[in-house]
Order: structure tokens, then sequence, then C-alpha cells
């Protein structure tokens, strides 16, 4: 991996037409709390079409998914592991792309693509999920990194 | 409380009101701007801990 390029694999993504939001710690550092995160998380919309294309995006960037002690490194089969999976991280060349669908406490791609805000990235425009989205995702959650951002994103005023 | 101790605590609630103000300020940018300096900080961040894991 020649180093982490979450901008152009979010570029790479929404120039594909992938169906996407935005959350998790890019959405945090968007809602105005800058800090590190390990990998870009986003929901995306859930139908066959928008799920082929994400995958073909991975895999242009050398992605793969790790299942059981075999690599998923081709289209169809990360589009599977896309459909079957609840949370589905794809380790790519320009970092790691975490896809969320479905889990308890994280709102559909329709609602969270209706109140998103929109950021430009590289020249493109990305759907970043609201900062009331977000906090209901972290408190969801609850656990210490995320509540730490709730607290940050309250003194933030945000 | 010694005066050492009080300038501590003095110290670190100072730093904590310099980081609110801070976050204030950043939550009034667009989030455009947010977003790259996220990412710009995420990228060196692992490039630092990659650096250190080979070091």
């Amino acid at each position: 991996m020649s180093g982490p390029a979450f901008d152009e694999l979010l570029r790479r993504l929404s120039e594909a037409g992938v169906d996407f939001v935005l959350i998790g710690g890019l959405a945090v550092n968007a809602w105005g709390v800058v800090r590190g995160t390990k990998d870009v998380d986003v929901v995306a919309a859930s139908n066959q079409e928008n799920l082929e294309r994400l995958a073909a995006v991975a895999v242009a960037a050398g992605g793969h998914v790790q299942a059981g002690e075999a690599p998923l490194g081709s289209a169809p089969s990360i589009a599977a592991a896309l459909r079957a999976g609840q949370q589905v991280a794809i380790e790519t060349e320009l970092g790691r792309l975490d896809v969320v669908q479905g889990l308890e406490g994280v709102p559909s791609y329709e609602g969270l693509r209706s109140r998103a805000s929109e950021a430009e990235v590289l020249g493109v425009s990305v759907a970043v999920c609201s900062v009331r989205d977000l906090r209901e995702m972290k408190r969801a959650t609850g656990r210490t990194c995320d509540l730490a951002d709730l607290e940050d994103l309250d003194a933030a005023g945000s | 409380m010694e005066q050492g101790e009080k300038a501590a605590t003095n110290n670190a609630s100072d730093g904590e009101a310099v980081r609110v103000m801070r976050l204030r300020a950043d939550a009034k940018r667009p989030i455009s701007v947010n977003l790259a300096e996220g990412i710009a900080l995420s990228h060196m961040l692992m490039r630092f801990v990659g650096a250190a894991g080979k070091a």
C-alpha cells in the first residue's frame, strides 16, 4: 500500500455513481471535531446495482474482504459479501472502507441521505450524515470513543 | 493544595478552555474544510504509525 488516500477513495466512489452517506470518524471530522480515524465508514444504498458499483471501485483499488482465511478479491464476491453482511470491511490500497447496512442503531440509507449535507472532496460532492443522525449512532453504539466524540460534539456546539 | 498542584490544575483547566474554544471555532467552518483537515490528519497519523511499526 502506498499510503492511505481517503479523499481519493471518496472521489472514486462518487464518480462511479455509488450512492452512499459518510458516517463515523470522517463525519465527526466534518462536524467540527477534527481527530484521526483509521477507516472510511459509509452507509450505502442496498440495491444490487449500487453494491456492484461499490464492489467494482473497491476491486479497482486493490480491495479485498477477509472471509475466514480466504480473501475475497473479485467484484462479484465482494458484492455478495456486501449483500450478506451488516458490516463489511474492505481493505483497499487507499485505506479501509467499512460498509455498514442494517446494523441496529444505524438508520437506513434513505433516511440518512434525506437529512445529509454535502461536502466537497477533490472536486466531487459527498453526502455527510446530519449531526443529529451522527449523534444518535454514537449514542446507540456507546463505545468509549463514541461517547468521547459525543462530548466533543457537545463542546463544539455542533 | 500545594502551589505546584494548583498550577497544574490551572494549566489543565486553561488547556481544556482552549480546546473547547478551538472546537467551537472549527464547528463554525464549512464541513468541506473540516473534512479535508480530518482526512489529512488521519493520513499523517497512519503514516506515522506505519513508520513507527517499521522502525
